[in-house]
């Protein structure tokens, strides 16, 4: 049953597998031919990974609005509750580890993280951090906790689990992206503002959401 | 025979609310209509049912199986469908008939496309394109085409025109047709539950005042119209839930009505005497103005 359930899930959401696969192709090609940024192919892969990069935060959100407002007909199948979590769990996992975010964590493993992260780290530990937080926490949570109030013990351990992977994929998604963007062009300054402002929309994006779901009592 | 829903002591309680049943039992081959104002804890009772709440205490079973202990067996035996039920905008009729196909093994294909046709349902339609009207119409075949023992069925026909709110019903009746079938379902439109409805339950405030068959509900209640020399009040034995006086003119609603009462008030100097059927609404509404402790021992 929760083969079903996710194959259920992915093909009402197959939009986000498109959105992860154009990214990391337009990833892949930036970080494997060095195309010039400043043609209008180079920021158009450009913008392709940006613009993923901004909305992947939300990917759990949406997931979680959608599933609200299916739960009846989710619960109308011969599935128990903790069908319901596990499927979740899975697909949000499947749609957030993006092969971007595992190409990213393979880069970090092989060759360390980029000089340019370097002097950036505390920027992005804290911008990352808050997008991380503030999405798994309101997304995740939310997601799991309309349906998993039975598993009690397990919650804590199911959150550290998302969030610990959430946070590696957030982690190698940003890594990639530098990495295709510091191949292009070795300009630190230009690389640094060009994460700034990604993780800025991203944050505030993010961020912004939350505080709508919030005020609609989305969550209640 | 085994009833198809056995309740026993069944509370749950949330901050504002407490729903309490002592005895609730379905029998196979009956629509039982489930009639109370909004709040009353009818869908909460439904949400029980599947699994989707649970009890703080009592013992529920649903075809014989207890819940939510054996959710999973009992929802594969169960149609379901409910007001709030949403199904996936972006998908088609056909993909939902597919994979909900999927998980019941006792998808009747046959019978899925017989109700496609009389729906009128397009299976290449995308279910954000279809009327709220043909989304229940569509809700419905998925529930059904399982070819389930016991339909549960949360406020089906709220929202939707009179035309389509016929279809549902005769489709639904047909389906206890078939002996071993029963269908609970919620509603506030009275007049589908008498339309359609074996049985009937009043639920007010967390607490079911009435449990009976419809046809004896409609027979024991009455408005009785007379005119008198002098008032009198009626007695205990009468069943009488209402009684209204204007000068020598009286109205009372009893709900026990049997010819002895005419005898009765004709002794106590009661002169041309009427006595109205009422419709289920007007019972309703009665029941709904007594106070909770009146007809709470069903």
């Amino acid at each position: 049953m929760i083969g079903k359930l996710i194959w259920k899930d992915i093909a009402a959401n197959r939009a986000f597998l498109w959105i992860n696969a154009f990214e990391t192709l337009a990833g892949g090609v930036l970080y494997a031919t060095r195309v010039n940024p400043w043609t209008s192919m180079g920021l158009s892969l450009l913008m392709a990974q940006a613009v993923q990069m901004a909305i992947w935060p939300l990917f759990p959100l949406i997931l979680q609005e959608k599933d609200r407002r299916t739960l009846a007909f989710l619960h109308s199948l011969p599935a128990g509750k903790e069908d319901l979590v596990v499927s979740k769990i899975l697909v949000l996992l499947l749609l957030t580890v993006s092969p971007s975010a595992i190409a990213g964590c393979i880069l970090i493993l092989v060759r360390g993280p980029l000089p340019v992260l370097m002097p950036l780290g505390p920027v992005i530990a804290l911008l990352l951090g808050a997008q991380v937080i503030t999405v798994t926490i309101q997304g995740g949570v939310a997601l799991i906790t309309e349906s998993v109030k039975a598993v009690g013990a397990v919650f804590g351990a199911v959150m550290f689990f998302i969030f610990v992977v959430t946070s590696l994929a957030g982690s190698g998604k940003m890594h990639w992206f530098v990495a295709s963007l510091w191949r292009i062009t070795t300009d630190p300054r230009l690389v640094a503002l060009t994460v700034f402002l990604e993780l800025g929309v991203a944050t505030a994006l993010a961020a912004g959401t939350v505080v709508l779901y919030r005020r609609r009592r989305v969550y209640v | 025979m085994q009833p198809l829903i056995d309740i026993r002591d069944l509370v749950k309680t949330y901050p504002a609310f407490r729903l309490e049943i002592p005895s609730f039992r379905l029998e196979a081959g009956t629509i039982l209509g489930l009639v109370g104002p909004n709040g009353a804890g009818k869908s909460t009772l439904i949400k029980i049912l599947m699994g989707m709440v649970r009890a703080d205490a009592g013992d529920v079973r649903v075809l014989g199986l207890p819940v939510p202990a054996r959710e999973r067996e009992v929802k594969a035996r169960i149609g379901f469908l409910s007001e709030e039920m949403s199904l996936y905008d972006g998908l088609t009729v056909d993909w939902h008939a597919r994979f909900v196909a999927s998980c019941f093994p006792g998808w009747d294909a046959g019978y899925a496309a017989r109700l496609l046709r009389r729906f009128g349902l397009d299976p290449k339609s995308k279910v954000g394109a279809l009327s709220r009207g043909t989304r229940v119409k569509l809700q419905l075949l998925l529930a059904m085409a399982r070819r389930p023992p016991l339909l549960l069925l949360d406020e089906p026909t709220s929202g939707l025109d009179p035309v389509v709110r016929q279809e549902l019903l005769e489709e639904m009746m047909q389906v206890v047709l078939e002996e071993e079938h029963a269908v609970l379902f919620s509603s506030h439109i009275t007049t589908d539950v008498e339309r359609c409805a074996d049985r009937v339950a009043f639920l007010r405030d967390g607490r079911i005042l009435e449990e009976a068959n419809k046809d004896d509900l409609l027979d024991r209640w009455r408005v009785l119209r007379f005119t008198a020399p002098a008032r009198f009040e009626p007695d205990e034995r009468d069943g009488i839930v209402r009684a209204e006086w204007r000068g020598a003119s009286a109205s009372w609603t009893t709900e026990r009505f049997t010819e002895d009462l005419l005898a009765d008030l004709a002794r106590r100097g009661g002169r041309d005497v009427s006595v109205d059927r009422m419709t289920l609404e007007e019972i309703f509404l009665t029941r709904m103005q007594q106070p909770t402790t009146q007809g709470a021992s069903r």
